[in-house]
């Protein structure tokens, strides 16, 4: 026990060194800010898996761009099943490099106790939702609107950032507070049980994904008016909602993962139903922190 | 055997399955560990793709300074031709260049440019440029600039490092692998140059090492 709560001690102080809220905007288009670039100049590991990650999305992107100058010179849809898996592939291997909420959604995933299929439908909610935001956002701002895309994507980014990053500090005082209390019902001597009543589930997916995916994906906006500048308006959203079923499996994955790690941590001390649901209560506190912790940083970073 | 040690019939002791399971207990939280680090919330990440080429630039007394050309991606570049080919040419006029440089050029500057140089080891802060230009080509933005940085040649080499990188990681910038790199005027010199990742620089969260141009010059005897 005392092992297993020194191990989730160092996990959050792990944690709260690692999250450090830097929030890169485009920088050719946006006011510079402080600077938060994190430069040094002692010898560090490299990260070949990052090198690699960044030289793939550039040969998708690249890749893709072609295929769609071929599709519109052509006036064809032969090239469209390999954009389509290209587009699926960007999406992957673009949601595997930092960011897009994935730190959230684990966050919150490892507060509650989903079963594997919502967390399989929170994951995917939170990818489209990223891309979805993304690809209204074009419409919207290029074709309602007629507004340069430029200026109005930073000012879109900023606002939609300021809601999401405040309600999901919401979201994880929420959570916080909810297991506070439940360590206080437990010390007053109410004994949780642990015969399978005490349950606690992944309450509104769709709308914890919104909160977390609201933020319109450079990525999809970048797709999108690519195909707008070619007039391909159709193919741009269809591209861009491929490219967030790409970001969509990795986030499943990595949501998947915490949950199966989850299970596996509490399934060794299962046998121990009170080390269990003491372990459990640590973990959700934790997340809550972790959660209205990151809501917080990324708020200050962003206001 | 009573009065000895109870063991298991595969010989372990209860201490060892003990220390067993705080073992796999530390392997699963190693795994949250590695998938929260991965999933840690550093919104940053290549969006915007440049191919990059050098052009050394050599006076009488030394380095000159060098030309820096930007390709960039397609996407990327038709958000900015969107925006900025008012007339929608296809081609940026001189004043539309102008627009280019302020609204999507100049706020680089407090990054130093994305220009990061060391001279014989000591930081040389790119402060301003100057001659920028930017093409627009087939779809395809490019940038043009040159960065003054005067270096004297003498007997003994002098050392050059020129990394181009955006600290913040929204931009990645690769070396093009067709001429990265350029002399121009440098025949009174002798020139040695690579192209390595230096690593003695650490960005990002010291999880990259930026790739840089090692350029070493001195008279010729």
């Amino acid at each position: 026990m005392r092992t297993t709560f020194l191990l989730l001690c160092l996990l959050t102080v792990y944690i709260a060194v690692m999250l450090q809220p830097v929030f890169a905007q485009n920088p050719f288009i946006s006011e510079p800010k402080s600077k938060p670039h994190n430069i040094t100049t002692h010898p560090a590991a490299k990260n070949p898996f990052l090198s690699m990650i960044a030289l793939w999305q550039h040969r998708l992107n690249q890749k893709m761009a072609d295929l769609m100058r071929e599709a519109k010179a052509t006036n064809s849809m032969r090239p469209l099943a390999l954009l389509l898996v290209v587009a699926f592939a960007y999406g992957v291997i673009h949601a595997v490099g930092p960011g897009h909420g994935k730190g959230f959604a684990i966050s919150y995933i490892l507060s509650q106790r989903p079963r594997l299929l919502r967390g399989v439908l929170f994951g995917n909610f939170v990818a489209l939702f990223h891309g979805l935001s993304g690809i209204m956002f074009v419409l919207v701002i290029r074709i309602i609107l007629q507004k340069s895309i430029t200026g109005t994507l930073e000012d879109v980014t900023r606002i939609t950032q300021i809601i999401s990053f405040s309600l999901i500090t919401c979201l994880g005082l929420g959570i916080l507070i909810k297991s506070i209390y439940k360590w206080i019902k437990s010390a007053k001597g109410t004994h949780l049980a642990c015969d399978g009543s005490h349950k606690r589930h992944l309450y509104g997916p769709l709308l914890s994904a919104l909160v977390v995916g609201m933020i319109p994906c450079p990525g999809v906006v970048m797709i999108m008016l690519f195909a707008l500048s070619m007039e391909l308006v159709g193919l741009g959203i269809l591209l861009g909602i491929t490219f967030s079923a790409g970001m969509a499996l990795t986030i499943t994955c990595v949501v998947v993962m915490v949950i199966s790690g989850k299970a596996i941590s509490l399934g060794m001390v299962a046998r121990r139903g009170s080390l269990a649901i003491t372990l459990e209560n640590l973990i959700e506190t934790i997340a809550g922190l972790m959660v209205a912790s990151l809501g917080l940083l990324f708020l200050a970073a962003v206001i | 055997m009573s009065g000895t040690k109870k063991f298991p019939q595969n010989g372990i002791t209860d201490g060892q399955i003990h220390m067993i399971r705080i073992g796999k207990q530390v392997l699963s939280l190693i795994l949250f560990l590695n998938v929260l680090c991965m999933g840690s919330d550093v919104i940053a990440h290549p969006h915007i793709f440049i191919v990059q080429r050098l052009n050394l630039v050599f006076d009488d007394k030394g380095l000159a300074g060098f030309w820096v050309e930007w390709n960039f991606d397609e996407m990327f570049s038709s958000m900015i031709a969107t925006d900025y080919d008012k007339n929608q040419n296809s081609t940026l006029e001189p004043a539309e260049v102008a627009v280019v440089k302020e609204k999507a050029f100049s706020h680089i500057a407090g990054n130093d440019y994305f220009i990061f140089v060391k001279i014989d080891g000591q930081p040389f802060k790119v402060k301003w440029i100057k001659d920028f230009n930017a093409v627009l080509k087939n779809g395809r933005l490019s940038y043009h600039f040159f960065v003054p940085c005067h270096v004297k040649a003498g007997e003994l080499f002098k050392q050059i490092v020129i990394a181009a990188y955006d600290p913040s990681y929204y931009t990645a910038i690769f070396f093009a692998q067709n001429r990265p790199a350029l002399v121009e005027n440098g025949d009174q010199f002798v020139i040695e140059s690579s192209i390595k990742e230096d690593k003695s620089t650490s960005i990002y969260f010291d999880m990259l090492n930026p790739w840089a141009l090692f350029l070493k010059f001195r008279l010729k005897s």
